[in-house]
This record gives C-alpha cells, structure tokens and sequence, in this order.
C-alpha cells in the first residue's frame, strides 16, 4: 500500500495536512506516555513506527532504522508496515483474526493493527523483512492513536529484535525438563539477555524476586540495571585484574566469564523495583545459536536472603559462635523460615555423612531426625503449648518460632541409617523488621555425653553403696567403742573396789599383825613387817593408779565416740567472739604462767560452734600448758582468708615440738616431750577428728624451743553432708 | 525405811553386787537384799510364774536395777515395772555405768525414781551408795498394789 503524498519529504515536526496530524498525535500521546515510553521512543533498541489511519508511515525511529535497514526517508509517507512484514504471515494473521473476531479481515495492513483499531490490546510476534530482504523475529506492540474526539488517527507500532529471546528459548528448550523447572520455578529468577545484555526473558521467578513484571524491563534494562552498582564496580576491578584485561564496570562485568567459556557462579545483591535490595547467587552461562556465537546470557538467581542472613546472624554472634559453626564438632544446619536446609557446614557433613549438597535446598531437618521422636515432641509441645502441632519441622522449631529459648535432645539418622543423640540448640533467624526468615540450629554428638552420663550413674551408685557401707561401718565402729568402754568400766569398778577394800582390810591384817607380835613380844620383826606393809601399799596403789588411768582413757574413747556421734550444726560464727571466750575461760592460767595473749580480727565462718569451740579451747589450753618457764609467754590467734577456706593459726613461743613427733602428736593417746602436765594424749586427737568432719584439715609447724604453730583451716561454709543429713 | 521393805538387786556382775551390799550395810541398811543375776531371774522374781506381778501384792519392793544385763536391757525390765498394776509404784534406783545423757533421759521418761552413776573412783562409788542407804533409810516404800 502506498501514499498519495509519497513526494512530501520526511520532515517531522512539519504539521501538513491529517497526515501531520497523525504525526503531532503520535508525538503528543508519546510525550503523556512519559519518560519511559520515551526513552524506548529514541532508543535505539526499540523500532517505533508511526502512522496515520492508513498505516502509511509518518514516524520511523532510529531504533527502526537500525533494525529494518532502511532509512526514515526512504518510508516515511511511502509504505505501511504491512509492507516490510512477511507476507505469509500476514494472511495467516489475517484468517486467525477473521476466525477469532468473526470479521472479514483483509492480510495487509488491517490484519496487523485491527485488534488495536477495536481497542484490544495487542501484542503479537512477527517477522519483519530488512531492505537487504533479511528477515528477523519481532515482538511488535500496537497503540492506537486518538484525537480529542477519540476518533483514530493513527497506529504506533513499537517492535523488537526478537531474536536473542528466540535463540535462548530455543537453548532453554534444549537445556531439558530440569532447567526448565527452573524455569518456571518462583523460587529462581531466570533472566535471558540479548548479547549487549537487553534483558529478552523475566520469568515469574524474577517477578516474584525483583518486584517488576516482565514487561517493565524486557528490551528495556540490562541485568546490570538492578544491581548493586558499587558491587559492579569492585566486580569489574576483581575480574581486571584476573583476567588481565579491562572490563567496564556494567553488564560486561556480569557476563565476562560466561562469555569466555568460564563457569560463573557469584553472589550479587539485586535491586528491586522498589530500591530494596536482597542478596542473590547468579549462575550465567552464555547462550550461542549453531555457530557457537553467543547470541545472549542467561542469568539463574536465587535469593540468597535467608542464607546471608544465617551467615551474618552468625557473624554477628561473635568469635565463639563461628568457632562452633565453623567446627566439624558442632552440626550448624541453617533453614529458610519452612525448614528447607540453606546452609550445612562441616560438622554436620561430618556427623551426618551427607554432604551439603546432598541436603541444601532438598530436604528439612525433620527429614534427618528420628520420626518416632518428632511425633512425641509434636504431641508432647501440643500439650505444653495448648496448640497442636505438627510432628515434622514444626515441632524441632516451634519454641523457637514463639522466642522461647529451646534447646533439646534428639536422634538424628545418618545418611547410612544409623542414629546417634545430639543436643540441639535452635534459634530462629530474623530479619531487620523482626520476621522470621529461618533458623539455625546447632547440634552436637551427644555420644560422648551419653555414655559419660551412664557411667557416671555407675559411679554415683557405687559411690552410694559405698558411703552407705562406709557409715554403716562407722556406725558399728561408734557402737563397738560405746559398748566396749561400758564393758571395760564394770570390772574397773570391780578392781578399783576390791583394791581399795584390801587397802582397808591391809590396815586393819597389820593392826592386827602388830598387836599379835605385842602379845608374842617380838621387837625385831617389826621392820619386816614394815616392808612388807609398803610393798603390798605399793602394789595396791598401782592398782589402783593403773585402773583410774584406764577409766581416763575409757573416758576419752566414749567421749570421742559421743562427739563423732553428735549432729553437727552448720551456723554462722563470729570467731574473734569464739576465741574472745575461749581466752576468758583460760585467763586464770594465762595469768599464773604470767603469759599474754592477743587475738587479731578473725573472719567470721559457717561451721558447727560446739566443734570449734572444743578445737580451739584446746589448741589454746595446749598453748598456755607448753609455754617455757625461761620467757614472757605470747600467744596469737590470727586468721588468713583465700576464696573458699580461712586458716586460723595459734601461735606460741612455748617449748615446742620435736620434728619427730609432729605426725604423732594427733594420735590418740600420744603426747610429745617432757611428760611433766596432765595429760592423757586425747585433745589433739579430739581435735583433728573434729576438723575432719568440719571438712578441713590441721597440722602444725614447730621448732623446739623456739614455738609452735598450730594451723586449722577450715571451709568457710560448711555444710551438713548428705548422709548426715538422713540420719 | 521399815524394816519388811525387800531390796531387790538386779546385778549382774558379782563384784558389783557384793561392793553395793557391803556399802549399804555400812550405810546401815539392814533389809533384806535379793540379789538377782541375769534378766530372766528379775522377770521370774518380780512378775512371777504367771508374769502378772501378784506375787508381790503387798510387798513393799525397792528395787536396784543395772542397765547393762547378759540377756536383756535394765530399760525393758524398768518399763514392764512401771507398766505393771502391782509393781509400778515401787521405787526403782538404776545403778549403772552408763552415764549417757539421753540413756538417763530416756529411764527417766519410764518413770524410773532415781538415777545413780557407778563411778569407778571407789570413794565416790561407797560415797554413792552409802548416800543410796541413807536415802533408803528415809524414804517410805509402798506395798505393791
């Protein structure tokens, strides 16, 4: 079809005639359209052709003359784009519309523009045919232009190369069923360029992801248009420098490697039509028609937002955090907000046997625990939470989902079947605005713990039957000391008795004696009367010394035997008070040795009073009885504190205690040095057994003629032990 | 003390029981002394064949009862004593070496009238009983019911 007005040259702006005024409409209503339309308008990227109600072609862009070939001159108010379309499709076009709106439409011009002549939008795929009778794919878009009046005036019809859109369909078609799951998956954003990168394909994935549709940014931006610019830069300077060449800071930079052949795989943050921003893995690879030149990009995304944000709540957990994440002891699984593994490091490679590319992105941690587990869990957390829940993923992070901390025991299954208990500790992963966008949850191989925690049950009952045995023993010990000694005391009575009945009946048999030799006479036998008189005094009175000593000791034995009977008591004690008392009860024999005694500020301690009263009273009674006769006797008591215990030290400049002995002293019934002070060898003894169960010890450092240092340290809370506590 | 009042030894060491008579004899106690030496013959003397302590109704008994017997403890004869209609008004001196605070508390708690620690030391020992003498010399004994 051709135009009256072929003659009138191709000036735009020129208003002439209703042509000039499809022309001024076309411009008008692509001013309104605004900035975008605009910008596809002069780009060189988009054919825009305008014409007047005849489709003969008032407007012919740069965009067009790249594409088509032929200059706007050379069609302007000459042809129709019926003209310099493919004329087979153009019938077919023609009878499907005829078909479809139950019209007669005619293959020329009408058939390209009619449905947008009725007001339908139209967008449709042609092959247009250039000067030199190439041809090439087209998606062609068509607008209707109206006056005021709404009356049409003409068509604008905005095309573009279809042909890097059509190769890599055709590439993703032969790429096979799983990348075309990809494909059409939400969860990737595939995005197919042209070579320079003109964004050709923007799947629902990529809709989802970056927030524009398809439309917004097809022949329109490239990919490096929605992302990060500062990273396109730093990417640019890295991949300068390993190649060895310069790379421009824009889509080149995404592509470079892909185009060279290199396997490309990198995380990039994307920018959405809103100006957020999320971070993303992009997998490019080139895509080449059959003589292997590349003909576009294909660029695979996932959003890698649940995953970095593990990784940067994990970063931000310090030090320790990533020593156990990155440890091949702890198993650090991270989730996206429905379970599904994100991250899997090598702990859990370790302890599971899968590998992180057996899990991520496939399969839940429920998938990895023991089913039987998960269902009393599920039941058990119903109860606890009042809520039902699900015994698969929900129930591993449920408490964590609500911020209650949780952290529990549970079997997790190992790629090859076998099982082994973990402790996991699960926290929920958030993003800035406080919603959940997965979990991580930590675990370690409870094994060890397990077998410890059996054995260590072995032990505590062992220990059990021992203490058990062990104060069953000492009890029997305090009842054989207190039978025993009540035993010994009757035939000491006896003894002591008899012997002081023969004593008297001696007086009264050498009364007797001497009054019979008076009667006799007999004067020299007098003196052997005398002597024996003394022997058998003599033996009677070691006799009886002997038998009181014995009640001493017997004495001693029920005393020890009562104390170690005694409930202990643990109480608060102010021991500068204690000992203030202690000296006050000795002050009588302080003064006769004319000795001086001081007391430093002692530390105040949880025990039992009576115990240490009895201690002390004897550490001090023993001070003042050893004192040298030669010196001024000083005594001190003065106290050292450490975290847990205070030792008390009493110290004197008495007579001292030969090395030898200072082991012996604590013995029962041992004594040390000159034997000249009542004494039976029995307090020190009291004494050591008294701190022993105060849970301390005492001992002592001594130089002979020099003095003597007794040390008590003792805990500074005591407390009453268990099996004292039952009986 | 009348001269009827039968003083009832439970005692089983000899020495014992001939040192406590000579001291009550020196105090110049005069009654008649039944020395018994194991459980089984003070339970025999003093509740009977039959076990029901009639056989000594209206006898005035004073009895001395040691803790520490070869068959049983003085704590059981005490208490079958002071649980018995007949005898339980009759006095009952415990004479032993045991001088555990909660054993003397616990005859106490069984009604028993005196306390005495055997000391071994003789002199506070014939002090002891001679005082018991004295004491007994003063004291009324009831019949037994």
């Amino acid at each position: 079809m051709t135009n009256g007005n072929a003659e009138t040259s191709a000036q735009i702006g020129v208003s002439e005639g209703t042509d000039n005024a499809a022309r001024n409409v076309a411009e008008e209503a692509l001013l309104k359209a605004g900035a975008l339309q605009r910008a596809i308008f002069n780009s060189a990227n988009f054919s825009s052709i305008a014409t007047d109600a005849k489709g003969v072609i008032q407007i012919f862009n740069v965009g067009a003359e790249r594409m088509l070939g032929y200059m706007a001159g050379e069609v302007m108010n000459k042809i129709t784009p019926a003209d310099i379309s493919d004329p087979q499709e153009v019938i077919a076009r023609a009878k499907a519309l005829s078909a479809e709106l139950e019209t007669t439409i005619t293959p020329g011009f009408e058939a390209l523009v009619f449905k947008a002549s009725r007001g339908i939008e139209d967008i449709y795929e042609l092959t247009y045919i250039r000067k030199d009778g190439s041809r090439f794919p087209a998606v062609v878009s068509v607008t209707a232009l109206r006056n005021a009046q709404d009356a049409i005036i003409g068509y604008l019809l905005i095309g573009t190369d279809n042909t890097a859109r059509k190769l890599a369909e055709e590439a993703l078609l032969k790429a096979g069923a799983l990348q075309r799951a990809i494909f059409n998956s939400a969860n990737f954003s595939s995005i197919a360029t042209d070579a320079k990168g003109v964004i050709q394909i923007f799947n629902v994935g990529a809709e989802r992801m970056l927030g524009y549709t398809a439309a917004d940014v097809m022949n329109n931006i490239t990919p490096a248009d929605i992302s990060d610019p500062q990273e396109l830069i730093a990417r640019a300077e890295a991949l300068s420098v390993e190649l060895g060449t310069t790379i421009t800071p824009g889509f080149e930079a995404l592509v470079f490697k892909a185009s060279r052949g290199i396997e490309d795989i990198y995380e990039l943050t994307y920018i959405r039509k809103d100006g957020s921003r999320f971070p993303a893995v992009v997998s490019v690879t080139a895509l080449r028609d059959a003589q292997s030149t590349i003909i576009g990009y294909l660029l695979i995304g996932t959003d890698n937002t649940a995953r970095k944000l593990a990784e940067e709540a994990l970063l931000k957990a310090g030090a320790l955090q990533s020593a156990i994440f990155n440890s091949a002891n702890f198993s650090s699984i991270a989730t996206d907000a429905k379970g599904v593994i994100q991250i899997f490091n090598v702990g859990a490679e370790r302890m599971l046997g899968y590998a992180a590319g057996d899990v991520m992105n496939k399969i839940t941690p429920a998938d990895i625990s023991d089913p039987q587990e998960l269902i009393a869990r599920a039941e058990a957390l119903s109860v606890e939470l009042g809520t039902q829940i699900t015994p698969g993923f929900e129930a591993l992070v449920f408490k964590a989902s609500r911020g209650i901390e949780d952290i529990y025991e549970l079997t997790y299954i190992r790629k090859d079947g076998s099982r082994f208990p973990a402790v996991v500790s699960v926290t929920a992963l958030r993003d800035a605005q406080g919603a959940i966008i997965g979990y991580l949850l930590i675990g370690t191989d409870n094994t060890a713990r397990k077998l410890v925690e059996a054995e260590q049950k072995k032990l505590d009952q062992r220990l059990r039957d021992q203490t058990a045995l062990l104060s069953e023993a000492n009890g029997e010990i305090q009842r054989f000391v207190y039978i025993v000694s009540h035993d010994l005391r009757s035939p000491l009575v006896n003894i002591m008795g008899f012997a002081s009945e023969l004593d008297t009946w001696r007086k009264q048999i050498f009364e007797q004696l001497a009054a019979l030799r008076a009667q006799v006479g007999g004067e020299q036998a007098s003196e052997s009367d005398e002597a024996l008189r003394s022997d058998v005094e003599e033996a009677l009175s070691f006799i009886k010394s002997s038998a009181a000593k014995m009640d001493r000791l017997i004495g001693a034995l029920l005393k020890l035997s009562r104390e170690g009977q005694r409930q202990f008591l643990p109480q608060s004690i102010d021991m500068s008070q204690l000992l203030q008392s202690t000296l006050e009860a000795l002050a009588h024999q302080a003064r006769d040795v004319n000795a001086k005694i001081s007391i430093g500020e002692l530390p105040a301690i949880t025990s039992d009073r009576l115990a240490l009263e009895q201690v002390f009273s004897n550490l001090m009674d023993n001070a003042v009885k050893y004192l040298r006769a030669d010196v001024p006797g000083s005594i001190e008591v003065r106290a050292t504190e450490s975290d847990r215990a205070i030792t008390y030290e009493v110290r004197d400049n008495g007579r001292g205690i030969d090395a030898k002995d200072c082991d012996r002293i604590f013995d029962l019934f041992r004594r040390s040095g000159i034997q000249d002070r009542p004494g039976d060898g029995i307090g020190l003894a009291h004494a050591r057994t008294l701190v022993r169960r105060l849970g301390g010890s005492i001992n002592v450092e001594s130089e002979p003629n020099r003095g003597t240092v007794f040390k008590v340290m003792l805990p500074k809370t005591w407390h009453l032990p268990v099996s004292e506590m039952m009986t | 003390m009348t001269q009827q009042v039968v003083i009832v030894m439970v005692e089983d060491d000899e020495g014992h029981a001939r040192l406590i008579e000579k001291n009550l004899r020196r105090a110049g106690i005069k009654n008649e002394i039944v020395p018994l030496a194991d459980g089984a013959s003070a339970i025999a003397f003093l509740f009977g064949s039959d076990g029901s302590g009639l056989v000594n109704k209206g006898r005035p008994l004073l009895i001395l009862l040691d803790l520490n017997l070869p068959d049983m403890s003085g704590i059981d004869i005490l208490k079958r004593i002071k649980e018995n209609e007949h005898l339980r008004v009759s006095p009952v001196v415990v004479l032993t070496t045991t001088d555990d605070k909660s054993e003397i508390q616990r005859c106490y708690d069984l009604n028993c009238n005196v306390y005495i620690t055997k000391p071994v030391d003789y002199e506070k020992f014939a002090n002891a009983i001679q005082q018991l003498g004295l004491f007994m010399y003063v004291i009324q004994v009831p019949e037994a019911i």
